[in-house]
């Protein structure tokens, strides 16, 4: 906007594009020139690296414990040296995009800044990030445009027992414990095992063998030792009602058991149980007093 | 008159009906947590430069009062209830707001579910509100430290100084239900200080400073900014504290932000070629409406408890058995404005109920099931952990921007009745015992038969059968 060309050439025309031209180079944009960066290590060489605002460091710069990373640069305005109110060096974590800044300190006249990093210069919360990107934003009041340039990457490097320290540091910055809302892990009860039954081969296995031990039982009664119901109508005779009801309250004190095993309650059963058991009393003292006179009379 | 009676009380009822129905109009048109606005400014001639903002308000319903900090009277309680709904601070001319708005008293306001929106410049930040800000943990910088940037200011209107910054609305986040982030390319225009936010999850941040920004004494005439106060993003150019009864503190770095100039002014940012309208009347729209508690309340309209796999089961039991399959349902809605709305959780967010006993048993997203006119039901069903006691379902849902939800319902979960559990048949293990019963009886039955009806056959074993 500033550098019109005129055809009429009078001095005047002339004095004031010569003062336009000189405001362009003065209100351009904040930009730096002759940067470097350089690792200084205790009492060690010194590693440099020169950037430009086109060209970032390559690779990573990494920075010791011990190392101070001072960054020196020239600030222009335009084509002339000068001052911006700000510049800073960002360094960011580039994940969360935290980001802290470092003012320069730049000269007056010549524009010569610098800025010198060291580990202690650095919050924990970003010492302990693998990796910061480094920017550098010049920028002032007036018409010049501001600036920010990515310079590059630096690492720092910790030992085990440092980072431990500031690992825990920040934790403490980031406000270990204090609650933040948000949706919390999910938990899903885990219910104890249920219970396991055996293989059912083996359950049949044994419950046949039971079932065989019945089979035994009444095998070695029946054929082997002869046992036999010859007596079944002799003792209907001597005494036709107590044999019957004997046998059948029996029978009928195991059906009310059944009876309580599946569906009836306790009183229920009870009542059952009151009806029947007398009936067994009677009956059975009866039948068992027959019983008795067979064997008196020799008969078993 | 006395010859019309039956006419004079046609009128007198059309004019009663009339007021009946003004009455309803304005008893629905007041705002959801209370119409009483304090408006503390110090001259009443600063009122047209905030006409649109307050005019705005009215607008929605609001009762707003303008009144002098100085004044005696002015008192936001009243026999320990609140005197008014919410207060606006405009920053005193003066150095202070007076003894009628200590921190205390503006605590105490907020303890009530009073909602106050502080609104500072760099030149006036009175001591009540640094001592205010402390208590909240947000860091006030000192007198005259304003926020520039030299990359998001406005060139339109002409200032040297860069300070009328042009920020945009927080960005659109899948985890956060934010109420700001409206249309993203908003430019607002912000001219005052910023501040600092502690670690507490109370406070949240609505407008953040551009990466470039920072703040620097203004009045103190450095060449360059040697030790700037605070810079980038985090700095915040408005925050709040919404307090745990959801009253809210809204913090304002710039006062002009709010005012007539600011709503209709063109901006434009350096480089580029158009001049736009700033957003700040949407914004600051924004601002005081969740500050009043018109935007980001939630509200839960019914809770139900039930046992899943049955049709008919009692809704909201006392009690259920361990390893029952219950299904949870919870109703919510949000609050826009003028009318409720179905809420809507995020979809990075999740909203969580926890079947707790001392410790959550289960923590299991809610998911939306149905969506009414006004609300939305969240379901999900779980079966009860193996183990009884007494157990609460809980919604803990604390975000930042909304109202926080904590509900607990307790209820009895019992064990197994006796005749609840599988039956020993069902148990292929438990086989052999039985089998080992059934056969004691039979041989029982069979042995009493022997017992009873046997003969002895002597003359072939020379044997007793049964001895």
């Amino acid at each position: 906007m500033h550098s019109t060309t005129s055809s009429r050439m009078s001095f005047w025309t002339f004095f004031v594009l010569a003062f336009l031209s000189l405001a362009a180079a003065a209100s351009g944009v904040w930009t730096f020139e002759d940067a470097q960066a350089v690792v200084a290590a205790k009492g060690g060489k010194a590693d440099a690296y020169k950037f430009s605002p086109t060209k970032p460091v390559k690779g990573a710069i990494t920075l010791g414990s011990r190392d101070i990373l001072k960054v020196s640069l020239t600030v222009k305005e335009g084509s002339q040296a000068g001052r911006p109110h700000q510049a800073f060096l960002l360094a960011q974590e580039p994940e969360s995009k935290v980001e802290t800044f470092f003012p320069l300190s730049v000269k007056e006249l010549s524009g010569k800044a610098k800025i010198d990093l060291s580990h202690k210069d650095l919050p924990a919360f970003l010492l302990t990030a693998p990796s910061l990107s480094l920017s550098l934003v010049l920028g002032s009041f007036g018409e010049s445009a501001a600036s920010i340039v990515t310079i590059g990457n630096i690492k720092p490097s910790l030992d085990p027992t440092a980072k431990a320290l500031f690992e825990k540091q920040k934790q403490k910055d980031l406000g270990e414990g204090a609650t933040v809302y948000k949706a919390k892990d999910e938990i899903r009860h885990i219910f104890r095992a249920d219970p396991q039954s055996p293989p059912k081969i083996i359950t049949l296995f044994f419950l046949l063998s039971v079932l065989a031990g019945l089979g035994g039982l009444f095998i070695v009664w029946f054929p082997i030792l002869g046992g036999n119901l010859s007596h079944l109508p002799k003792a209907l005779k001597a005494a036709p009602v107590s044999h019957p009801f004997f046998f059948a309250s029996l029978l009928s004190l195991e059906g009310i058991f059944f009876m309580y095993y599946t569906q009836w309650n306790l009183f229920q059963t009870l009542a059952g149980m009151a009806v029947v058991g007398p009936v067994a009393l009677f009956s059975g003292s009866r039948a068992l007093r027959e019983v008795r006179a067979r064997r008196e009379k020799g008969e078993r | 008159m006395r010859l019309q009676p039956q006419l004079d009380m046609a009128s007198r009822k059309a004019f009663l009906l009339f007021f009946v129905s003004l009455f309803v109009s304005w008893v629905s048109a007041a705002p959801l947590t209370g119409g009483r606005i304090l408006a503390v400014i110090e001259e009443r001639s600063d009122n047209a430069k905030y006409s649109q903002f307050l005019m705005d308000l009215r607008g929605r319903g609001y009762d707003v009062k303008l009144e002098s900090a100085k004044k005696d009277t002015l008192a936001l309680l009243e026999h320990g209830e609140k005197a008014w709904d919410h207060v606006i601070l405009f920053p005193p001319k003066s150095k202070g707001y007076g003894p009628a708005l200590t921190p205390q008293k503006l605590l105490d306001f907020t303890k009530l579910g009073g909602n106050i929106l502080v609104l500072t410049s760099p030149s006036s930040i009175p001591e009540q509100i640094r001592e205010l800000a402390r208590e909240l943990d947000i860091g006030l910088p000192p007198k005259d430290y304003t926020v520039v940037d030299h990359f998001n200011y406005d060139t339109v209107s002409k200032s040297e100084k860069h300070d009328v910054i042009l920020a945009t609305r927080p960005a659109v986040s899948s985890a956060v239900h934010n109420c700001f982030s409206g249309t993203q390319d908003d430019l607002i225009a912000f001219r005052g200080a910023g501040h600092t936010l502690g670690n507490g999850p109370l406070l949240v941040p609505i407008l953040t400073a551009p990466r470039t920004a920072y703040a620097y004494d203004s009045k103190e005439d450095f060449a360059y900014a040697q030790d700037p106060w605070a810079a980038g993003t985090q700095m915040q150019l408005v925050s709040a504290m919404q307090a745990r009864n959801n009253a809210r503190i809204t913090l304002v770095g710039s006062v002009d932000m709010f005012s007539n100039e600011f709503f209709n002014m063109k901006v434009q940012r350096p480089g580029s070629t158009e001049s736009r309208k700033t957003a700040n009347k949407e914004f600051c729209k924004d601002i005081a409406a969740w500050t009043f508690g018109e935007k980001g309340i939630v509200k839960v309209n019914a809770i139900r408890h039930y046992l899943s796999n049955e049709p008919n089961a009692p809704v909201n039991p006392n009690m259920y058995r361990i390893k029952n399959d219950v299904t949870f349902e919870i109703e919510l809605s949000e609050y826009n404005i003028d009318r409720w709305a179905p809420f809507k959780v995020s979809s990075g967010d999740s909203l969580q109920l926890e079947f707790t006993m001392l410790d959550p048993y289960y923590r299991v997203p809610l998911l939306p099931a149905s969506t009414s006119s006004n609300y939305t039901t969240y379901t999900t069903s779980f079966k009860i952990p193996d183990q009884h006691g007494v157990f609460a379902f809980r919604v803990n849902y604390k975000r930042p921007y909304l109202t926080y939800i904590d509900e607990k319902y307790s209820v009895t979960v019992r064990h197994f009745a006796h005749d609840e559990y599988t039956r020993s048949w069902d148990i292929s293990g438990a086989w052999v015992w039985i089998a080992g019963i059934a056969v004691t009886i039979t041989g029982w039955i069979g042995f009493c038969a022997l017992w009873l009806w046997s003969a002895p056959v002597a003359a072939k074993a020379g044997l007793k059968k049964t001895e």
